[in-house]
């Protein structure tokens, strides 16, 4: 393993372990804390195994990296092309796969999801 | 019974004699509330003996935390608003006295009347009985925010809010691109949100004083009936329609997505009591633009969060957590957006 990179199968154990023998001991205080603990290793394991990284997606787009894309709208405040629209939701939707993925499934089914 | 107090209260015993004039008086429970990142609150009983607050008293005790976010009030001018909005008429809770002086308890701090029940949104939203008593709820806060609107400016004891000199949404949208160009990254849907909102701006509703945090977890609930409305530290001028649209931005539904207001209700209870209250028909169109406007202060917010942790002034995986919230609202801003017709 060199320098830099995750060793996801330690990560997915390290996961499985502190969900099935610590967590459900946690009470009070310590479950929340616990429970937030939860989270930051789902996201960890999602950012090491993710295919597509969220800032790719934009680039691939042909909008560059999203650093240079907030500049460039705040330069240029024209209306936004569909190109431009598809582009920005196939980057929150690839930072949301990492991030939140129950979110992400609930906005495309939920009732007033797609339009809230 | 005196309760034993921590280090940092011993002083507020002897202040409190003094400032409510009594003969004794003695602190029989001191107990920190849950919630509060921004400021702590603390459960305080006492028995007082002598003066115009003789008997015995449960209050909060509200001072700030050890971090605090810049745009955020301090706890002088969070108790003058409570002062001004509480003579309104508004269900805020009574303020009862103001400490400036640091040396007391190490912050200045003030105490008010506690109020029943219980502000914790997620669990308000999935409760048994919310099909019940929700509408009611919602058309109790639509007047509730009604009486609050009705405040306009000057106000002589709330001269430390500047007064937006030209449009309110038009300020909002300046003030949140100075915070996007504090972060240390781009982030392009909160731009696109910003030229849009630019672009979209309505006319006008006028100025009026807005709690600026009007939201589920920020009202106080019992047995289905509200009991007091907290979290006066964003209070600010500005479009009535903001605080609507706050309440009713998807990110404070809580899960609850179905029901607009708060998660709690339909949109119908809240603009009924609203109305009725205020005398003013709420334009319904208006508000997704103030939703979107919802979604990037939230967002902002959030994103200010994470880099608290990224940079180092405060290591928490909580920061760093609420920091990823930013994507939840930028697909719900993309979503907005794209209904109205882009």
């Amino acid at each position: 393993m060199s320098a830099g990179q995750i060793d996801t199968a330690l990560l997915r154990a390290a996961q499985r372990e502190f969900v099935e023998k610590i967590l459900p001991g946690l009470t009070g205080e310590n479950r929340y804390t616990g429970a937030m603990l939860k989270r930051a290793l789902d996201v960890l394991l999602a950012q090491a195994t993710s295919e597509t990284a969220p800032d790719a997606v934009p680039q691939a787009a042909g909008f560059g990296a999203p650093g240079a894309l907030a500049a460039a709208l705040r330069a240029d405040r024209t209306a936004p092309s569909p190109a431009l629209l598809s582009a920005l939701r196939g980057f929150v939707e690839a930072k949301l796969r990492i991030s939140n993925p129950k979110f992400l499934e609930e906005t495309r089914n939920g009732p007033e999801g797609a339009r809230s | 019974m005196a309760t034993d107090l921590a280090p940092r209260f011993v002083a507020l015993g002897p202040w409190l004699q003094g400032a409510l004039g009594a003969r004794s008086m003695a602190i029989a429970r001191m107990e920190k509330l849950s919630g509060g990142a921004i400021q702590e609150n603390w459960l305080i009983e006492l028995v007082v003996e002598g003066g115009p607050r003789a008997g015995a008293q449960a209050w909060v005790l509200r001072t700030d935390a050890p971090s605090t976010i810049s745009t955020s009030l301090g706890r002088p001018e969070e108790f003058a608003i409570l002062r001004v909005v509480h003579a309104a008429g508004v269900t805020a809770p009574e303020p009862i006295l103001l400490c400036e002086d640091a040396g007391v308890i190490g912050r200045p701090f003030y105490l008010m009347a506690r109020a029943g029940g219980s502000a914790q949104g997620r669990k308000l939203v999935r409760d048994p009985g919310l099909a019940s008593f929700g509408p009611a709820l919602a058309e109790r806060l639509g007047a509730e925010l009604a009486k609050l609107h009705r405040v306009r400016p000057p106000v002589a004891d709330l001269a430390f809010l500047p007064v937006p000199a030209g449009h309110p949404a038009l300020t909002r949208i300046a003030r949140y691109r100075a915070d996007l160009d504090a972060l240390p990254e781009g982030h392009p849907v909160l731009e696109l949100a910003l030229n849009w909102l630019e672009a979209n701006a309505p006319p006008p509703n006028g100025v009026v004083l807005c709690h600026t945090d009007y939201r589920t977890g920020n009202y106080m609930v019992e047995n289905g009936a509200l009991t007091a409305i907290l979290d006066w530290e964003f209070t600010s001028w500005s479009d009535p329609d903001e605080d609507i649209g706050w309440l009713c931005a998807r990110c404070w539904r809580f899960g609850n997505d179905a029901l607009k207001v708060g998660g709690i209700a339909g949109l119908d209870p809240f603009l009924k009591g609203y109305e009725a209250a205020s005398g003013r028909q709420v334009d319904r169109a208006r508000l997704p633009y103030w939703q979107v406007m919802a979604e990037l202060r939230w967002a902002v917010i959030a994103l200010q969060q994470g880099e608290r942790c990224r940079s180092g002034t405060e290591v928490t995986q909580e920061l760093a957590l609420t920091g990823l919230m930013a994507a939840e609202m930028e697909l719900n801003i993309l979503n907005l957006i794209e209904g109205a017709g882009a």
